[in-house]
């Protein structure tokens, strides 16, 4: 099987053997490990003044470091992040990492249309708002999801160059989510299960992911259909089984590693919280796929990352578990 | 801007940079590119002192690296205050 096959068949649930699949939302540290400036560090305001031979070497260059991220750490997944981001240059590195590995890699991006936690600059306004005019949020959101779609099917038309969307619209802070449920149900669950909906329609997977608590909204995100979930941050009181108790065992879970040990914990702590997230995760013996409860960001020891993916390398395998 | 006309009125004592045309850089002939800058170079040398040689921009976003490299060769080829006084 091809990473990209065992992604799929961890997404629905299958039993797979072998190692549990691995990935990042963003594995930020390529500058320690490859010497090669990250994609989103870069800076590329004068993309279009550049010769034809210059963007070619960069686009080459950002796709060379996805896939060199991936073989390193043997991640089954690619996230990309597109930069520049508009329609043409996204389907070029779409197309650049797919001609350079074929059908090895589950390749994702980002597609969430529904709103996140807003910044501290607007929270005020956007809480007035939800109350006052919530269908003036709904429009918005309305907006949003078919611009997202007719981005999905312009790709699909192109040869799906992509196999799923990461929804990372952040709903909860470590303590609880943003959206009670009331507002939740109003703001949040008609889009989120349009976009899932029509996503899978073109033949896209949906990874969910939200930082924080999850717990009080996590029924409503299961309903809404995603492929899986992720984070799973324990530094907001997530934890596998009981998360699995509310979900069930058909919706795939993605990550628990704590990264909070990772960065600042010993390197004792780290590796304990690693092995209780391979052992929780795989307790079912399916539909887990190790990762952080973030991503690689920068500023996480490299060393860290690198112990965590050493962890999983021994310990992170059905066959031998 | 011409080099000449420049020193006449800013006097010896104040050094001057640049001069090579970066629009016959981008988009001149080799030929041209070549003969301007020799005549940048020939011009800033021109009093013995004071002159820093480089284009009359800078290396930007989109001009051909072999232009530069054009120019940058010119520079290490006679850009040499003691090989002009041979």
């Amino acid at each position: 099987m091809t990473n990209r096959e065992r992604f799929i068949k961890t997404l629905k649930c299958e039993q797979i053997g072998g190692q549990v699949p691995t990935f990042e939302l963003v594995f930020y540290l390529t500058m320690e490990a490859f010497g090669k400036v990250h994609p989103l560090h870069r800076h590329y305001d004068q993309w279009n003044q550049m010769s034809q031979t210059e963007r070619n070497l960069h686009m080459n260059e950002m796709a060379q470091i996805y896939i060199d991220t991936a073989e390193r750490y043997g991640h089954s997944a690619i996230f990309v992040h597109c930069n520049p981001g508009d329609y043409d240059n996204t389907k070029w590195l779409l197309e650049t990492i797919r001609e350079k590995t074929g059908d090895e890699y589950f390749i994702m991006m980002h597609g969430d249309s529904t709103w996140a936690i807003p910044d501290g600059d607007n929270m005020m306004d956007f809480a007035v708002q939800m109350y006052e005019e919530p269908e003036v949020l709904n429009e918005i959101s309305a907006r949003r999801t078919e611009k997202a779609l007719n981005m999905a099917r312009r790709l699909h038309e192109e040869g799906h160059l992509l196999d799923g969307f990461a929804l990372c619209s952040d709903y909860c802070f470590n303590t609880n989510p943003f959206f009670n449920e009331e507002s939740f149900d109003e703001l949040i669950v008609p889009y989120l299960k349009e976009i899932i909906t029509e996503y899978r329609k073109m033949g896209y997977y949906s990874i969910k992911h939200t930082d924080g608590n999850i717990m009080p909204i996590l029924k409503q995100i299961a309903d809404c259909k995603p492929d899986a979930i992720h984070s799973l941050d324990p530094q907001g009181g997530v934890s596998i089984p009981e998360v699995r108790k509310i979900i069930g065992t058909e919706i795939a879970l993605c990550g628990n590693v704590n990264c909070g040990l990772l960065q600042t914990g010993t390197e004792e702590e780290a590796r304990e919280d690693t092995l209780r997230s391979l052992r929780e995760g795989m307790a079912i013996g399916r539909g887990y796929i190790f990762c952080s409860s973030n991503c690689a960001y920068t500023g996480l020891p490299l060393e860290r990352y690198e112990l965590m993916n050493g962890i999983w390398r021994e310990y992170g395998n059905y066959d031998r578990v | 801007m011409s080099l000449p006309e420049a020193r006449k009125i800013v006097g010896p004592d104040i050094a001057l940079c640049g001069n090579v045309n970066c629009g016959l850089l981008q988009t001149g002939t080799e030929a041209e590119a070549k003969a301007d800058t020799l005549r940048s170079l020939r011009e800033g040398m021109a009093d013995g002192r004071g002159y820093i040689f480089c284009t009359s921009n800078c290396v930007y976003t989109g001009m051909p690296l072999e232009r530069y490299e054009l120019m940058n060769g010119i520079w290490r080829e006679y850009g040499n205050y003691d090989l002009i006084r041979k």
